[in-house]
């Protein structure tokens, strides 16, 4: 039943123009939905780059990252680069997350109230929120705020206080459902300060995904530019790659 | 005596024989070699300011780290001059060299120290892991002070970690439950490593072990332990039971961890445990102050194997390496801000709470790229000459040696 009211949303939104305009809110989380739907499924495992842009200018930081998540939302990445950090791992599971430094084999638990904060000061623009971020609709409560020819716009409201964003607003693209734009909201940060935008969608053994992400800093002007190298997905993980007692070893 | 040598032979065949399939295997997917250079310039602050220098070179190989087997290894190559040489202000000062002769550390010519900080062979088999060579054993939760650490040789306090030298055994871990495991090692040396190989060195008896339960979960990490360590070949092996934990309390970082000594081998008879002299503990919280986004670091530790007043200190102590601390309480705290990853700058001290005496580090450092880092770092100590930090070892009539003399320098590191 409740499928089958979920795509007689999602058909009606693709067909919008010609059909009675749904409630707000009903539309909003259909469409979040949707670009949940459309993440691949199952476990996923990829290596990517990801170049630091800083603000004011400087010369920008190249990182290499591998990283393994789980259908659950848990995920673990590894640094390739640079070599100074190289072999550092953080294993996110749910709130928590623990960092592995290779060069003395510790593991450190990370603060919950870090997560909004970028990736052991190397992550750029990214937190460990955006690195290990769950399904939308589950996260946030969405509405449709704006439309166009070519795209919506949804904003949507965190349902716990824990999340590192109070608010974001999604652009994103009718023709496929994808996400154009992000743009994020934390009143601590004095509003809207950060924007993802997503570029290059190609196959990635089966799978749609944005080859080029960008994220900028609306504050300070800085900018991360992630490139996705390799990707696969609806592949087995062990166990142990989330184990938090095992992530290191 | 026979069943444990045994027991030990057959360990290490198993662990070399993982060790040199996984080298085959390696070689066929090739290594990886990264590092770093840092030379650091510096200027004691006394009446006569003396100038020293400091090179280090550190490189690592690594080969497969998400693989079913691993290895990977790191070592240094560090020279000292000048002033930023202990043994050269120690000998100015009219000192002997360090006495008895083998106990200097190994590869040291006293310009020259070599030290490899981990060489191992890193493995899983089904619901274990291990690792077999030159391995650091980082237990505690403490940041500063880690009493249930008791593998590797003594620090100073606040020293990074990955300064210190491994030491050679095996370790293994037992998955048991999501988040939660049992980890074992047994290692081939004491604590403290003499240039010389002694019969007498090591004792089956006096192997040091360790054996604890880790749990990590969401609310709390926590761990339980029990060691063996030696510290070094004339010393009495001890027991200790440990137990640390790290959680959360609203934007705080809350840990604590404790270490009792309950049997001390040497003696060869249970004890009662006399906290003054048996517990070590240390407790700290962490909190990164909102708006300035400054994290604060606070750590206090009691140790009670030091000296409860500075009249019985054994100023040696550190220079044998047998203990980097003098008293029986310390305090640290440190202030750190960071900007993305090109600037650093933070202010720790280091309080001796017996004397009141601090040694203070004062550190910046830039990164204009990536791979290049200048730094600049203030080293400064207060304290009456009778304390820890202020204080100074008489060699003579006329002469003294002080352990910690302030100094200004600067700093620059390239990775590769």
């Amino acid at each position: 039943m409740k499928q089958a009211t979920l795509r007689g949303i999602l058909l009606a939104m693709a067909f919008s123009a010609f059909c009675v305009p749904l409630l707000a809110d009903e539309a909003g989380m259909a469409i979040a939905r949707r670009i949940d739907a459309l993440e691949p499924q199952g476990a996923a495992q990829s290596r990517f780059e990801m170049t630091v842009y800083p603000a004011g200018g400087g010369a920008a930081r190249g990182f290499v990252v591998l990283s393994w998540e789980r259908e659950d939302g848990a995920s673990l990445t590894s640094f390739e680069e640079p070599r100074t950090i190289r072999g550092l791992r953080i294993l996110t599971k749910g709130a928590d997350s623990w960092v592995y430094f290779p060069s003395t084999g510790r593991v450190r638990k990370i603060a919950g109230d870090s997560r909004s904060g970028s990736v052991q000061g190397v992550g750029g623009d990214f937190s460990y929120e955006d690195l290990g971020a769950g399904a939308w609709a589950d996260g946030y409560e969405f509405t449709l705020i704006a439309e166009d020819d070519s795209s919506w716009t949804i904003e949507g409201r965190a349902r716990s206080s824990a999340a590192a964003y109070e608010v974001v607003r999604i652009n994103v693209a009718k023709a496929d459902g994808r996400p154009i734009r992000i743009t994020f909201y934390s009143s601590s940060e004095g509003g809207w300060y950060k924007e993802l935008s997503f570029f290059e969608y190609r196959d990635f053994n089966g799978e749609s995904r944005a080859a080029r992400l960008e994220m900028r800093n609306l504050n300070t002007g800085s900018r991360t530019v992630v490139r996705l190298l390799e990707a696969q997905y609806g592949v087995t993980l062990e166990d142990r790659l989330f184990d938090p007692a095992r992530f290191d070893k | 005596m026979k069943s444990s040598h045994t027991i030990y032979t057959a360990i290490i065949t198993l662990a070399l024989a993982l060790a040199t399939t996984t080298t085959a295997t390696a070689q066929a997917n090739g290594w990886d070699v990264f590092g770093v250079s840092r030379l650091e310039a510096s200027v004691t602050l006394e009446d006569t300011p003396q100038p020293g220098s400091v090179s280090v070179t550190r490189l690592g190989i690594e080969y497969d780290s998400t693989g079913a087997t691993s290895f990977r290894a790191e070592a240094s190559l560090r020279f000292e001059f000048g002033a930023s040489s202990l043994a050269a202000r120690a000998l100015a000062a009219g000192l002997a060299l360090p006495s008895p002769l083998p106990l200097l550390p190994l590869g040291i010519d006293l310009h020259r120290a070599i030290a490899l900080h981990q060489a191992y062979v890193a493995f899983s088999l089904g619901a274990f892991d291990g690792r077999f060579g030159i391995i650091h054993l980082p237990w505690g939760a403490g940041y500063v002070f880690n009493p249930t650490a008791r593998a590797l040789a003594p620090v100073f306090p606040g020293i990074d970690e990955a300064e210190a030298e491994g030491r050679v055994g095996l370790s293994l871990a037992a998955a048991v439950l999501p988040g939660i495991a049992v980890e074992a090692y047994a290692l081939a040396e004491p604590r403290l490593r003499g240039a010389v190989p002694l019969l007498a060195e090591l004792d089956p008896a006096d192997f040091p072990l360790g054996l604890r339960a880790v749990a990590r979960l969401d609310a709390v990490d926590i761990s339980l332990s029990l060691s063996r360590s030696l510290l070094h070949a004339a010393a009495g092996a001890e027991w200790r039971l440990g137990l640390d934990a790290t959680g959360f309390l609203g934007p705080f970082t809350l840990y604590g961890e404790t270490a009792w000594r309950i049997f001390n081998q040497a003696a060869g008879v249970y004890t009662a445990i006399e906290p003054e002299l048996d517990i070590d503990a240390c407790a700290g919280l962490a909190v990164t102050i909102p708006v300035v986004e400054l994290e604060l670091r606070v750590e206090a530790a009691y140790l009670g194997g030091g000296a409860s007043e500075s009249a019985v200190y054994n100023r040696l102590l550190p220079v044998t390496g047998d203990c980097m601390t003098l008293a029986r309480a310390y305090a640290f705290g440190m202030l750190e801000k960071a900007v993305d990853d090109r600037f650093k700058a933070s202010v720790g001290v280091l309080v001796n709470l017996v004397d009141f005496s601090t040694a203070w580090l004062g550190q910046a450092s830039w990164s204009p790229v990536q791979s290049f880092t200048f730094g600049l770092e203030a080293l400064w100590f207060t304290g009456d000459e009778a304390s820890e930090y202020g204080g100074r070892l008489s060699t003579g009539p006329t002469s003294w040696f002080d352990f910690f003399v302030p100094e200004i320098g600067i700093s620059l590191a390239v990775a590769f």
